[in-house]
Protein backbone atom coordinates (compact mmCIF):
# COMPACT_ATOMS: atom_id res chain seq x y z
CA UNK A 1 0.00 0.00 0.00
CA UNK A 2 1.53 3.11 -1.46
CA UNK A 3 1.65 5.50 1.78
CA UNK A 4 1.75 9.66 0.49
CA UNK A 5 2.31 12.33 2.31
CA UNK A 6 1.95 15.95 2.43
CA UNK A 7 3.41 17.67 -0.28
CA UNK A 8 2.94 21.65 -2.03
CA UNK A 9 4.80 21.97 -5.30
CA UNK A 10 5.88 24.97 -6.37
CA UNK A 11 3.72 27.33 -7.53
CA UNK A 12 5.45 27.93 -10.79
CA UNK A 13 4.68 24.24 -11.90
CA UNK A 14 1.28 22.88 -13.18
CA UNK A 15 1.58 19.95 -11.28
CA UNK A 16 3.17 17.31 -8.93
CA UNK A 17 4.31 15.70 -12.52
CA UNK A 18 5.48 18.45 -13.78
CA UNK A 19 7.58 19.53 -10.84
CA UNK A 20 8.98 15.69 -10.25
CA UNK A 21 9.89 15.63 -14.11
CA UNK A 22 11.67 19.27 -14.37
CA UNK A 23 14.01 18.30 -11.46
CA UNK A 24 14.50 15.37 -12.74
CA UNK A 25 15.47 16.22 -15.91
CA UNK A 26 17.82 18.75 -13.98
CA UNK A 27 19.92 16.20 -12.51
CA UNK A 28 20.31 14.75 -16.23
CA UNK A 29 21.63 17.68 -17.28
CA UNK A 30 24.36 17.80 -13.91
CA UNK A 31 25.43 13.90 -14.95
CA UNK A 32 25.50 15.30 -18.93
CA UNK A 33 28.19 17.73 -17.19
CA UNK A 34 29.74 15.16 -14.91
CA UNK A 35 30.48 12.96 -18.21
CA UNK A 36 32.38 15.53 -19.62
CA UNK A 37 33.88 16.63 -16.63
CA UNK A 38 35.55 13.00 -16.39
CA UNK A 39 35.94 12.89 -20.31
CA UNK A 40 38.77 15.45 -19.66
CA UNK A 41 40.77 13.30 -17.08
CA UNK A 42 39.62 9.55 -19.52
CA UNK A 43 40.35 11.75 -22.91
CA UNK A 44 44.20 12.36 -21.36
CA UNK A 45 44.42 8.45 -19.67
CA UNK A 46 44.05 7.38 -23.47
CA UNK A 47 46.26 9.67 -25.32
CA UNK A 48 49.09 9.03 -22.79
CA UNK A 49 48.45 5.25 -22.88
CA UNK A 50 48.80 5.55 -26.48
CA UNK A 51 52.24 7.25 -26.42
CA UNK A 52 53.84 5.56 -23.73
CA UNK A 53 52.64 1.76 -23.43
CA UNK A 54 55.41 0.67 -21.61
CA UNK A 55 55.45 3.34 -18.76
CA UNK A 56 51.45 2.49 -18.08
CA UNK A 57 51.98 -0.59 -17.96
CA UNK A 58 54.93 -0.38 -15.53
CA UNK A 59 52.58 1.87 -13.48
CA UNK A 60 49.38 -0.83 -13.25
CA UNK A 61 51.84 -3.40 -12.13
CA UNK A 62 51.98 -1.27 -8.76
CA UNK A 63 47.83 -1.03 -8.30
CA UNK A 64 46.79 -3.82 -6.33
CA UNK A 65 43.91 -5.99 -8.43
CA UNK A 66 42.34 -7.38 -5.42
CA UNK A 67 41.79 -4.21 -3.93
CA UNK A 68 40.61 -2.48 -6.95
CA UNK A 69 38.21 -5.32 -7.37
CA UNK A 70 36.83 -4.81 -3.73
CA UNK A 71 35.87 -1.39 -4.09
CA UNK A 72 33.88 -2.28 -7.58
CA UNK A 73 31.84 -4.62 -5.76
CA UNK A 74 31.40 -2.59 -2.51
CA UNK A 75 30.19 0.30 -5.16
CA UNK A 76 27.81 -1.86 -7.18
CA UNK A 77 26.48 -3.66 -3.81
CA UNK A 78 25.88 0.31 -3.15
CA UNK A 79 24.13 0.82 -6.22
CA UNK A 80 21.96 -2.34 -5.01
CA UNK A 81 21.01 -0.50 -1.78
CA UNK A 82 20.21 2.70 -3.11
CA UNK A 83 18.14 1.26 -6.17
CA UNK A 84 15.97 -0.38 -3.08
CA UNK A 85 16.02 2.96 -1.40
CA UNK A 86 14.69 4.48 -3.95
CA UNK A 87 12.13 1.96 -4.75
CA UNK A 88 10.98 2.41 -0.81
CA UNK A 89 10.48 6.08 -1.05
CA UNK A 90 8.47 5.12 -4.14
CA UNK A 91 6.05 3.19 -1.84
CA UNK A 92 6.09 6.14 1.01
CA UNK A 93 7.83 3.58 3.44
CA UNK A 94 10.51 5.70 4.82
CA UNK A 95 11.65 3.77 7.39
CA UNK A 96 12.90 1.11 5.01
CA UNK A 97 14.05 3.59 2.85
CA UNK A 98 16.53 4.86 5.56
CA UNK A 99 17.66 1.99 6.19
CA UNK A 100 18.50 0.90 2.82
CA UNK A 101 20.10 4.29 2.64
CA UNK A 102 22.65 3.65 6.04
CA UNK A 103 23.39 0.74 3.96
CA UNK A 104 24.68 2.50 1.10
CA UNK A 105 26.28 4.86 3.39
CA UNK A 106 28.25 1.94 5.25
CA UNK A 107 29.26 0.60 1.76
CA UNK A 108 30.52 4.41 0.57
CA UNK A 109 32.44 4.74 3.63
CA UNK A 110 34.00 1.18 3.40
CA UNK A 111 35.16 2.38 -0.63
CA UNK A 112 36.85 5.15 1.05
CA UNK A 113 38.37 3.08 3.16
CA UNK A 114 39.67 0.78 0.91
CA UNK A 115 40.97 3.99 -1.44
CA UNK A 116 43.04 5.36 2.03
CA UNK A 117 44.51 1.87 2.13
CA UNK A 118 45.54 1.69 -1.25
CA UNK A 119 46.58 5.60 -0.89
CA UNK A 120 48.88 5.36 2.01
CA UNK A 121 50.43 2.17 0.73
CA UNK A 122 51.80 4.39 -2.40
CA UNK A 123 52.64 6.95 -0.28
CA UNK A 124 54.91 4.74 1.94
CA UNK A 125 56.86 3.46 -1.10
CA UNK A 126 56.90 6.88 -2.61
CA UNK A 127 54.65 6.99 -4.98
CA UNK A 128 53.34 10.23 -5.11
CA UNK A 129 51.52 13.00 -8.35
CA UNK A 130 54.50 13.73 -10.53
CA UNK A 131 56.41 16.34 -9.19
CA UNK A 132 56.27 14.96 -5.98
CA UNK A 133 57.25 11.91 -6.75
CA UNK A 134 59.98 10.05 -4.79
CA UNK A 135 60.17 6.77 -6.18
CA UNK A 136 62.11 5.60 -9.09
CA UNK A 137 60.56 3.94 -12.25
CA UNK A 138 62.91 2.75 -15.32
CA UNK A 139 60.63 4.20 -17.62
CA UNK A 140 60.67 8.03 -17.37
CA UNK A 141 57.13 8.43 -18.22
CA UNK A 142 55.88 6.43 -15.65
CA UNK A 143 55.55 9.63 -13.20
CA UNK A 144 52.95 10.60 -15.63
CA UNK A 145 51.06 7.59 -14.97
CA UNK A 146 51.15 8.07 -11.21
CA UNK A 147 49.35 11.59 -12.11
CA UNK A 148 46.71 10.45 -13.82
CA UNK A 149 45.69 7.74 -11.89
CA UNK A 150 45.63 10.35 -8.40
CA UNK A 151 43.58 12.74 -10.22
CA UNK A 152 40.86 9.98 -11.47
CA UNK A 153 40.67 8.13 -8.63
CA UNK A 154 41.23 11.43 -6.06
CA UNK A 155 38.48 13.72 -7.94
CA UNK A 156 35.90 10.07 -7.88
CA UNK A 157 36.42 9.54 -4.33
CA UNK A 158 35.88 13.22 -3.63
CA UNK A 159 32.60 12.98 -5.86
CA UNK A 160 32.24 9.66 -3.23
CA UNK A 161 32.15 12.19 -0.30
CA UNK A 162 29.63 14.42 -1.64
CA UNK A 163 27.36 11.94 -2.19
CA UNK A 164 27.99 10.50 1.38
CA UNK A 165 26.58 13.89 2.30
CA UNK A 166 23.85 14.44 0.48
CA UNK A 167 22.65 10.56 1.23
CA UNK A 168 23.03 11.61 4.94
CA UNK A 169 20.64 14.43 4.59
CA UNK A 170 18.17 11.81 3.00
CA UNK A 171 18.40 9.87 5.85
CA UNK A 172 17.79 12.34 8.16
CA UNK A 173 14.74 13.86 6.00
CA UNK A 174 13.49 9.74 5.74
CA UNK A 175 13.21 9.19 9.67
CA UNK A 176 11.02 12.48 9.60
CA UNK A 177 9.03 10.52 7.07
CA UNK A 178 8.64 13.27 4.59
CA UNK A 179 8.85 10.97 1.49
CA UNK A 180 5.97 9.25 0.45
CA UNK A 181 4.51 8.04 -3.21
CA UNK A 182 3.80 11.29 -4.32
CA UNK A 183 6.38 12.99 -3.27
CA UNK A 184 10.18 11.23 -3.22
CA UNK A 185 12.16 13.43 -5.92
CA UNK A 186 15.39 13.95 -3.34
CA UNK A 187 15.79 10.36 -3.12
CA UNK A 188 15.16 9.61 -7.50
CA UNK A 189 18.02 12.57 -7.54
CA UNK A 190 20.37 11.52 -5.40
CA UNK A 191 20.13 7.74 -6.41
CA UNK A 192 20.38 9.35 -10.41
CA UNK A 193 23.99 10.98 -8.50
CA UNK A 194 24.97 7.74 -7.07
CA UNK A 195 24.47 5.31 -10.09
CA UNK A 196 26.33 7.78 -12.20
CA UNK A 197 29.67 7.67 -9.11
CA UNK A 198 29.04 4.04 -9.57
CA UNK A 199 29.11 3.96 -13.71
CA UNK A 200 32.52 6.19 -13.56
CA UNK A 201 34.54 3.72 -11.49
CA UNK A 202 32.56 0.69 -13.23
CA UNK A 203 35.60 2.02 -16.52
CA UNK A 204 37.80 3.58 -13.86
CA UNK A 205 38.75 -0.11 -12.59
CA UNK A 206 39.47 -1.99 -15.86
CA UNK A 207 41.14 1.49 -16.86
CA UNK A 208 43.72 1.58 -13.84
CA UNK A 209 43.96 -2.04 -12.64
CA UNK A 210 43.45 -4.29 -15.45
CA UNK A 211 44.89 -2.36 -17.88
CA UNK A 212 47.71 -4.76 -20.41
CA UNK B 1 -5.07 20.20 -5.81
CA UNK B 2 -4.08 16.73 -4.86
CA UNK B 3 -2.38 15.41 -8.65
CA UNK B 4 -2.54 12.04 -9.46
CA UNK B 5 0.77 10.74 -10.58
CA UNK B 6 1.21 9.46 -14.08
CA UNK B 7 2.50 5.72 -13.47
CA UNK B 8 6.32 5.84 -12.35
CA UNK B 9 7.94 2.80 -12.90
CA UNK B 10 8.86 1.33 -10.00
CA UNK B 11 12.09 -1.26 -9.57
CA UNK B 12 11.19 -4.38 -7.98
CA UNK B 13 13.34 -5.78 -5.19
CA UNK B 14 13.57 -9.12 -7.90
CA UNK B 15 14.63 -7.16 -10.53
CA UNK B 16 17.45 -4.99 -8.59
CA UNK B 17 18.93 -8.56 -7.51
CA UNK B 18 19.20 -9.98 -10.99
CA UNK B 19 20.90 -6.46 -12.20
CA UNK B 20 23.19 -6.64 -9.17
CA UNK B 21 23.75 -10.09 -9.94
CA UNK B 22 24.48 -9.53 -13.25
CA UNK B 23 27.15 -6.90 -12.49
CA UNK B 24 28.90 -9.20 -10.38
CA UNK B 25 29.44 -12.00 -13.03
CA UNK B 26 30.56 -9.48 -15.01
CA UNK B 27 32.95 -8.13 -13.04
CA UNK B 28 34.55 -11.62 -12.40
CA UNK B 29 34.78 -12.31 -15.95
CA UNK B 30 36.56 -8.96 -16.36
CA UNK B 31 39.18 -9.70 -14.03
CA UNK B 32 39.70 -13.36 -15.52
CA UNK B 33 39.68 -12.12 -18.64
CA UNK B 34 42.66 -9.29 -17.62
CA UNK B 35 44.79 -12.12 -16.77
CA UNK B 36 44.43 -13.48 -20.30
CA UNK B 37 46.74 -11.68 -22.95
CA UNK B 38 45.22 -10.46 -25.87
CA UNK B 39 47.50 -8.15 -26.69
CA UNK B 40 45.94 -4.55 -28.21
CA UNK B 41 42.94 -6.00 -28.22
CA UNK B 42 42.66 -6.65 -23.91
CA UNK B 43 41.95 -2.84 -23.39
CA UNK B 44 39.03 -2.88 -26.02
CA UNK B 45 37.55 -5.95 -24.43
CA UNK B 46 37.94 -4.50 -20.89
CA UNK B 47 36.00 -1.72 -22.60
CA UNK B 48 33.73 -3.57 -23.82
CA UNK B 49 32.65 -5.34 -20.94
CA UNK B 50 32.72 -2.11 -18.90
CA UNK B 51 30.09 -0.63 -21.12
CA UNK B 52 27.88 -3.48 -20.92
CA UNK B 53 27.66 -3.17 -17.15
CA UNK B 54 27.53 1.13 -17.58
CA UNK B 55 24.30 -0.17 -19.47
CA UNK B 56 22.81 -2.04 -16.86
CA UNK B 57 23.26 0.54 -14.48
CA UNK B 58 21.91 2.98 -16.63
CA UNK B 59 18.66 1.55 -18.14
CA UNK B 60 17.72 -0.32 -15.12
CA UNK B 61 19.13 1.58 -11.77
CA UNK B 62 19.47 5.01 -13.51
CA UNK B 63 15.89 3.71 -15.20
CA UNK B 64 17.14 5.30 -18.46
CA UNK B 65 14.73 2.23 -20.43
CA UNK B 66 11.99 4.19 -18.69
CA UNK B 67 12.81 7.71 -19.66
CA UNK B 68 11.28 9.86 -22.44
CA UNK B 69 13.32 10.92 -25.24
CA UNK B 70 14.40 14.23 -23.88
CA UNK B 71 16.36 12.66 -20.74
CA UNK B 72 17.23 10.09 -23.45
CA UNK B 73 18.76 13.10 -25.96
CA UNK B 74 20.74 15.03 -22.66
CA UNK B 75 22.58 12.05 -21.67
CA UNK B 76 22.90 10.82 -25.22
CA UNK B 77 24.57 13.88 -26.20
CA UNK B 78 27.22 13.88 -23.22
CA UNK B 79 28.82 10.86 -24.99
CA UNK B 80 28.34 12.42 -28.18
CA UNK B 81 30.51 15.04 -27.47
CA UNK B 82 32.83 13.11 -25.00
CA UNK B 83 33.19 11.08 -28.21
CA UNK B 84 34.23 14.32 -30.39
CA UNK B 85 36.52 15.49 -28.03
CA UNK B 86 38.44 11.90 -28.08
CA UNK B 87 38.66 11.27 -30.88
CA UNK B 88 39.60 14.39 -33.00
CA UNK B 89 42.17 15.19 -29.91
CA UNK B 90 43.59 11.36 -30.81
CA UNK B 91 44.01 12.29 -34.59
CA UNK B 92 45.99 15.45 -33.64
CA UNK B 93 48.38 14.00 -31.68
CA UNK B 94 48.02 10.68 -33.59
CA UNK B 95 48.95 12.10 -36.64
CA UNK B 96 51.64 14.00 -36.07
CA UNK B 97 54.80 12.42 -38.05
CA UNK B 98 58.15 13.57 -37.78
CA UNK B 99 57.96 16.33 -35.68
CA UNK B 100 59.00 13.54 -33.53
CA UNK B 101 59.08 15.51 -29.71
CA UNK B 102 56.08 13.43 -28.73
CA UNK B 103 57.48 10.49 -29.19
CA UNK B 104 59.53 8.96 -26.06
CA UNK B 105 61.71 6.34 -27.52
CA UNK B 106 62.30 4.75 -24.01
CA UNK B 107 65.94 5.77 -23.59
CA UNK B 108 67.83 2.94 -21.23
CA UNK B 109 71.42 3.17 -20.65
CA UNK B 110 71.72 -0.12 -21.56
CA UNK B 111 71.11 0.09 -25.43
CA UNK B 112 73.44 -1.36 -27.65
CA UNK B 113 74.80 1.10 -29.90
CA UNK B 114 73.17 1.22 -33.14
CA UNK B 115 75.54 0.97 -36.10
CA UNK B 116 75.29 3.87 -38.38
CA UNK B 117 73.70 4.31 -41.34
CA UNK B 118 76.51 4.68 -44.42
CA UNK B 119 74.29 7.09 -46.25
CA UNK B 120 75.81 10.73 -46.64
CA UNK B 121 79.06 12.64 -46.13
CA UNK B 122 81.43 10.28 -44.58
CA UNK B 123 84.62 11.60 -43.01
CA UNK B 124 88.05 9.73 -42.31
CA UNK B 125 88.56 9.71 -38.21
CA UNK B 126 85.12 12.18 -37.75
CA UNK B 127 86.04 12.34 -34.26
CA UNK B 128 88.67 14.85 -34.81
CA UNK B 129 87.36 18.16 -35.33
CA UNK B 130 88.23 19.79 -39.21
CA UNK B 131 86.40 22.81 -40.22
CA UNK B 132 84.51 20.39 -42.72
CA UNK B 133 83.02 18.32 -39.88
CA UNK B 134 82.19 21.91 -38.11
CA UNK B 135 80.25 23.37 -41.53
CA UNK B 136 78.30 20.13 -41.75
CA UNK B 137 77.21 19.96 -37.80
CA UNK B 138 76.20 23.51 -38.43
CA UNK B 139 74.25 22.92 -41.44
CA UNK B 140 72.83 19.73 -39.54
CA UNK B 141 72.00 21.64 -36.30
CA UNK B 142 69.83 24.96 -38.12
CA UNK B 143 67.60 22.30 -39.61
CA UNK B 144 67.11 19.36 -37.02
CA UNK B 145 67.89 20.88 -34.06
CA UNK B 146 66.99 24.56 -33.45
CA UNK B 147 63.23 23.81 -33.18
CA UNK B 148 63.39 22.40 -29.75
CA UNK B 149 67.06 23.74 -28.59
CA UNK B 150 66.96 26.93 -29.91
CA UNK B 151 68.91 28.69 -31.98
CA UNK B 152 70.73 29.81 -29.06
CA UNK B 153 71.46 26.60 -27.75
CA UNK B 154 69.56 27.05 -24.60
CA UNK B 155 66.70 24.79 -25.50
CA UNK B 156 64.47 27.37 -25.81
CA UNK B 157 63.24 26.47 -29.29
CA UNK B 158 59.41 26.83 -30.17
CA UNK B 159 58.72 22.80 -30.32
CA UNK B 160 61.04 22.44 -27.02
CA UNK B 161 58.26 24.52 -24.71
CA UNK B 162 55.74 21.41 -24.17
CA UNK B 163 58.23 18.86 -23.24
CA UNK B 164 59.33 17.84 -19.70
CA UNK B 165 61.80 17.91 -19.20
CA UNK B 166 62.73 20.67 -21.31
CA UNK B 167 65.45 20.15 -24.38
CA UNK B 168 69.37 20.14 -22.97
CA UNK B 169 70.39 23.77 -22.45
CA UNK B 170 73.70 23.57 -24.06
CA UNK B 171 75.40 26.48 -22.34
CA UNK B 172 75.37 25.22 -19.02
CA UNK B 173 77.38 22.20 -17.91
CA UNK B 174 75.23 21.01 -14.73
CA UNK B 175 72.41 18.06 -15.41
CA UNK B 176 73.84 16.39 -18.82
CA UNK B 177 72.25 13.31 -17.80
CA UNK B 178 75.06 11.22 -20.11
CA UNK B 179 77.76 13.66 -19.55
CA UNK B 180 79.39 16.08 -21.86
CA UNK B 181 82.48 14.97 -23.25
CA UNK B 182 82.37 15.02 -26.86
CA UNK B 183 81.99 11.16 -26.81
CA UNK B 184 79.01 11.05 -24.51
CA UNK B 185 77.64 13.81 -26.84
CA UNK B 186 77.82 11.36 -29.95
CA UNK B 187 76.40 8.40 -27.06
CA UNK B 188 73.11 10.49 -26.57
CA UNK B 189 73.08 11.44 -30.66
CA UNK B 190 72.95 8.15 -31.30
CA UNK B 191 71.11 6.48 -29.12
CA UNK B 192 68.81 9.45 -28.42
CA UNK B 193 67.96 10.69 -25.09
CA UNK B 194 64.70 11.57 -23.34
CA UNK B 195 62.02 12.88 -25.74
CA UNK B 196 64.72 13.25 -28.85
CA UNK B 197 64.89 10.49 -30.52
CA UNK B 198 67.89 8.79 -32.02
CA UNK B 199 69.68 9.58 -34.92
CA UNK B 200 71.69 6.64 -35.69
CA UNK B 201 69.95 7.35 -39.30
CA UNK B 202 72.64 9.68 -40.02
CA UNK B 203 76.18 8.67 -40.63
CA UNK B 204 78.54 8.81 -38.02
CA UNK B 205 80.51 11.83 -39.65
CA UNK B 206 77.32 13.78 -38.71
CA UNK B 207 76.59 12.75 -36.09
CA UNK B 208 80.49 13.85 -35.05
CA UNK B 209 80.03 16.94 -37.26
CA UNK B 210 77.28 17.93 -34.24
CA UNK B 211 79.44 17.19 -31.81
CA UNK B 212 82.22 19.51 -32.39
CA UNK B 213 79.55 22.08 -33.23
CA UNK B 214 78.01 21.75 -30.41
CA UNK B 215 80.94 22.37 -28.58
CA UNK B 216 82.35 24.82 -30.66
CA UNK B 217 79.26 26.72 -30.81
CA UNK B 218 77.67 26.76 -27.12
CA UNK B 219 80.56 25.27 -24.58
CA UNK B 220 82.31 27.88 -22.60
CA UNK B 221 85.47 25.46 -22.04
CA UNK B 222 86.67 22.42 -24.34
CA UNK B 223 85.45 19.15 -22.79
CA UNK B 224 89.26 17.74 -24.48
CA UNK B 225 89.77 15.58 -27.58
CA UNK B 226 88.21 11.99 -27.54
CA UNK B 227 90.25 9.09 -26.21
CA UNK B 228 90.89 5.74 -27.75
CA UNK B 229 88.99 4.36 -24.62
CA UNK B 230 86.27 6.65 -24.91
CA UNK B 231 86.04 5.47 -28.45
CA UNK B 232 86.50 1.95 -27.78
CA UNK B 233 83.43 2.45 -25.17
CA UNK B 234 81.91 3.45 -28.36
CA UNK B 235 82.49 0.63 -30.21
CA UNK B 236 84.20 2.45 -32.26
CA UNK B 237 88.05 1.20 -33.68
CA UNK B 238 90.35 4.02 -33.88
CA UNK B 239 92.46 2.47 -36.47
CA UNK B 240 89.47 0.91 -38.59
CA UNK B 241 88.92 4.69 -40.03
CA UNK B 242 90.57 4.00 -43.15
CA UNK B 243 94.15 5.33 -43.88
CA UNK B 244 95.55 8.28 -41.71
CA UNK B 245 96.37 11.26 -44.17
CA UNK B 246 99.78 11.52 -44.66
CA UNK B 247 101.88 14.09 -42.75
CA UNK B 248 104.67 16.12 -44.53
CA UNK B 249 107.48 16.76 -41.79
CA UNK B 250 109.91 19.02 -42.03
CA UNK B 251 113.47 17.80 -44.04
CA UNK B 252 115.70 18.52 -41.05
CA UNK B 253 113.32 16.56 -38.73
CA UNK B 254 112.98 13.56 -40.87
CA UNK B 255 117.48 13.91 -40.87
CA UNK B 256 117.27 13.56 -37.37
CA UNK B 257 114.89 10.57 -37.15
CA UNK B 258 116.65 8.97 -40.04
CA UNK B 259 119.80 9.29 -37.68
CA UNK B 260 118.86 7.93 -34.01
CA UNK B 261 118.07 4.50 -32.56
CA UNK B 262 114.82 2.86 -32.45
Amino acid sequence: MAKTVEHHHAHHFDSHDHEFDASKQGMWLFLLQEVLFFSGLFVAYFIFRGLYLEAWIEGHTYLSIPLGALNTAILILSSLTMALAVSAAQMGENRKAAWYLIGTLILAGGFCVVKAIEYTGKFSHGIFPAGMMEHEFSNPKTPLFFSIYFMMTGVHAIHVLGGMVAIVWLIRRCFRNEFGSNYYTPVELVGLYWHFVDLVWIYLFPMLYLTT
Amino acid sequence: MSDQNHEHHILTPKMALKIWAALMVLTAVTVAVAQLDFGALSLVIAMFIATVKASLVLLFFMGMKYEGYQNRAIFGASFVFGLIFFVLTSVDIFTRSIARPLYVEGYSKDKPLIVAAETGPKFVRPWLVTPELLALGKKTFDANCVVCHGASGKGDGPAGGGLDPRPRDFTIKAGWKNGSSRDRIFYSLTNGLGAMPSYAGETAATRWGLTHYLVKAFFSSDPGKVTHAQLKSLGIDPNAAGPAKVKKIPVDFAIELMSTDG
